[in-house]
């Protein structure tokens, strides 16, 4: 009884220290970021094509540019952004524990999380899902096929819930290989050693280009899990507001095919653009009304589009068909609105 | 007259390797069938190792595709990547204060390994080296910009982390022995719990909560440098380690050498400086050996906490899209690393050995 009761004291104890510093912000970390002129943002440290350190040590990839979309927004400079690699659990205790600004991380937006204090979540970036890639020589069609089927998956991360959910919910029965390193479970699944890998879309996509003939292998229709991968700031309204705001930007941008190269043809012409560019880029135009009510880079949404490009851009540059991940944007969520995909850019006005 | 001489020496070296073949590899039907074994192994796993590694490899620095058409090892991954698996995210202008810290820090090691310096040169000379190295990874004690510890990964983490917790945690260690063999009841039962309590607790919880629980208990705005945390968690827990070796050491010397540097009028800290802890450091050298080449080995555990160790910066190095398929490469690479670093304080090891034998015989002989 002693025990639970300071259990329980402890943990409250814990909380309580932690939220502490978070009581009261308006504006006062963005503030921060204006004050020191960085902005410190967590990505992954090894994560193939979206987000990795190239052969000269810089963070290169599809998270990394929405650190640099954030540092041109608020900053106007998109080389402000102090880009930091760092492992999954430990991304969200930075945040919290006030040691970075923001984090791009592939971070699914879970509702426990969101509830959790001293981080927010903003904008979704990329909508992934778990799914499965099998042998075609397996020869099952779809993933409730899968009765008695070895199942290759990373430890300690939600795929393996997903996948206890997915085979359980059916009764069929399944085992498990658990590999940490990527590589070695990977080896283990070309080498015959399990019948199913399950991952991400995106990283089985990837994943199955390593293979030696990756015609050998597919990916099964089924998607088991959502997977909504979020920028997270620490709260902060006005740091909020603005990131959610900058990334509308890439989404406006690219509806109207404004794009990094042509931005400065847009702005110059600016009197013969449609007017909802003109809200975007105009110089009293409403984005123009936001920065000083923000306290941010005046032309904020050019700097966007001009030091980052759209997201179309930002995509096909990282990940898209033409890079070594070669995923394919269309029948995805990660297309716009109009061509049926989930981002939706929100009016500007 | 020369050609004699050196054909004399030759047939020399002819005759002791056929006699060390027929007395030490075929002396009996055992030992005969254990060499063949072991020949087989060897020229069963040679072929394929030596193909790949050197014959079928390709050499050439160039990009990856080319690498597709060969079937040996890709050590083009090497030539792009060697700078991210050493130094990682460390700023590429100023790569050369890593690489001439890390030179400086085995060039160093290296001097100790091959000849037996005296105690205190070696002591002060580490001491600058860590102070150099640590100053001008840091920038700032030397007037250069500051490169923040968050970026210090690969090599400098290792040898920031692996080496200099060692080399501080020696001293400590040597006290906690002192303290628990032969002190004062409460300071050994002090020094017992403390060493004890280190041993009970995985090396991975106690990084665990200085890092990530410990931070957030302290008043807010009071914070301090993850890295430096862990250089101390790991010198605290490496001096557990020696404490036990060094007293192993203190076990075995004779009651009598006390009494008789007493009878000498040595005062109680000269005792132990000048006759107790030579003998017992001499006697405790293999073990110590095997602390400092597994605790060294240890440090790639803070990955666990978010530092890039030499494994951790590897990984990064293959996430490249363009080179995923050459882990192999890396880690081998990577591994002759350790390798070569674990030979280095083997070879030490030997050399002070060789030096506390030839000290002892000639002893023996007055």
């Amino acid at each position: 009884m002693l025990k639970t009761a300071m259990a329980a004291a402890s943990v409250s104890l814990i909380a309580a220290l932690a939220s502490a510093p978070f009581s009261a912000h308006g504006g006062e970390i963005l503030d921060d970021i204006k004050n020191s002129g960085e902005l410190i943002c967590l990505v992954n440290s090894n994560s193939p094509g979206f987000s990795v350190p190239d052969s000269n040590g810089k963070y290169a990839g599809f998270n990394p540019e929405f650190c640099r979309m954030a540092a041109a927004a608020i900053l106007g400079d998109a080389g402000k952004a102090d880009i930091r690699g760092i492992g999954f659990s430990d991304s969200m205790k930075t945040i919290v524990a006030d040691q970075a600004h923001m984090a791009a991380r592939s971070i699914t937006r879970t509702g426990t999380r969101d509830a959790d204090q001293g981080m927010a979540f903003v904008v979704t970036t990329f909508y992934d899902g778990q799914g499965f890639m099998v042998p075609r020589s397996l020869g099952v069609g779809s993933a409730d096929e899968l009765r008695g089927a070895t199942v290759c998956a990373e430890e300690g991360s939600t795929t393996l819930l997903n996948v206890a959910d997915w085979f359980g919910d059916r009764d069929m029965n399944y085992k498990v290989e658990n590999i940490a390193d990527k590589t070695a479970r990977l080896q283990a699944f070309f080498g015959g050693k399990c019948d199913v890998m399950s991952s991400d879309f995106s990283a089985l996509a990837a994943d199955r280009l390593l293979a030696d003939n990756p015609g050998d292998y597919k990916l099964l229709p089924e998607v088991i899990s959502n997977e909504p991968l979020t920028i997270v700031v620490q709260p902060d309204q006005e740091l909020e507001a603005s990131v959610f705001w900058a990334f509308q930007t890439m989404l406006w941008a690219e509806s109207f095919g404004i794009t990094s190269q042509n931005i400065d043809q847009v702005v110059a012409s600016l009197d013969d653009q449609p007017k909802a560019v003109q809200r975007l880029l105009g110089a009293d135009s409403a984005m123009g009304d936001m920065a000083k009510k923000l306290g941010i880079h005046e032309t904020w949404a050019i700097e966007v589009i001009r030091q980052v490009g759209n997201y179309g851009e930002v995509f096909e540059r990282t990940i898209g068909e033409n890079t070594p991940m070669g995923l394919v944007r269309g029948g995805t969520p990660n297309q716009l609105w109009a061509d049926g995909g989930l981002l939706y850019a929100h009016p500007v006005r | 007259m020369t050609t004699a001489a050196s054909n004399k020496t030759r047939s020399r070296a002819i005759a002791n390797a056929g006699s060390f073949i027929r007395t030490r590899l075929f002396c009996d039907w055992r030992t005969s069938l254990v060499s063949l074994l072991l020949i087989a192994l060897f020229l069963w796993l040679f072929p394929g190792l030596l193909d790949w590694l050197v014959l079928s490899a390709q050499w050439r620095p160039t990009d990856a595709a080319s690498c597709e058409a060969v079937t040996g090892a890709c050590w083009a991954f090497i030539a792009e990547k060697w700078s991210v698996i050493l130094f990682g995210v460390y700023p590429r202008e100023e790569l050369w204060r890593p690489i001439l810290g890390s030179l400086l820090v085995i060039s160093c090691l290296t001097c100790l390994a091959w000849r037996r310096w005296p105690a205190r040169p070696s002591i002060v000379g580490l001491t600058i080296t860590f102070i150099l190295f640590a100053s001008l990874l840091d920038g700032r004690p030397l007037a250069l910009e500051q490169v923040e510890t968050v970026r210090w990964h690969g090599l400098s983490v290792v040898l920031f982390l692996g080496v200099f917790s060692l080399i501080l945690a020696l001293p400590m260690g040597i006290a906690l022995a002192i303290a628990r063999h032969e002190g004062p009841p409460l300071l050994a039962g002090m020094a017992t719990s403390y060493i004890e309590f280190i041993r009970g607790v995985p090396l991975v919880t106690v990084l665990f909560f200085g890092i990530f629980i410990l931070p957030l208990l302290l008043p807010s705005g009071w914070s301090y440098d993850p890295l430096l945390a862990t250089l101390a968690a790991l010198t605290f827990f490496h001096a557990a380690y020696f404490a036990e070796d060094v007293r192993g050491g203190l076990q075995s010397i004779a009651r009598g050498q006390h009494d008789a540097a007493k009878a000498l009028g040595l005062p109680y800290l000269a005792r132990v400086r000048l006759v107790v802890l030579p003998q017992a450091l001499s006697v405790a050298i293999p073990s110590m050996t095997n602390t400092i080449i597994g605790g060294f080995k240890d440090t790639s555990l803070v990955a666990i906490v978010g530092i890039f160790d030499l494994l951790a910066t590897t990984r990064m190095a293959y996430s490249d899209p363009t080179w995923q398929k050459h882990a192999i490469e890396g880690f081998v690479f990577v591994g002759l690393l350790y390798a070569l670093t674990c030979l280095l304080v083997s070879r030490h090891a030997q050399t002070m050995e060789r030096h506390v034998a030839r000290y002892l015989s000639a002893r023996d002989k007055n």
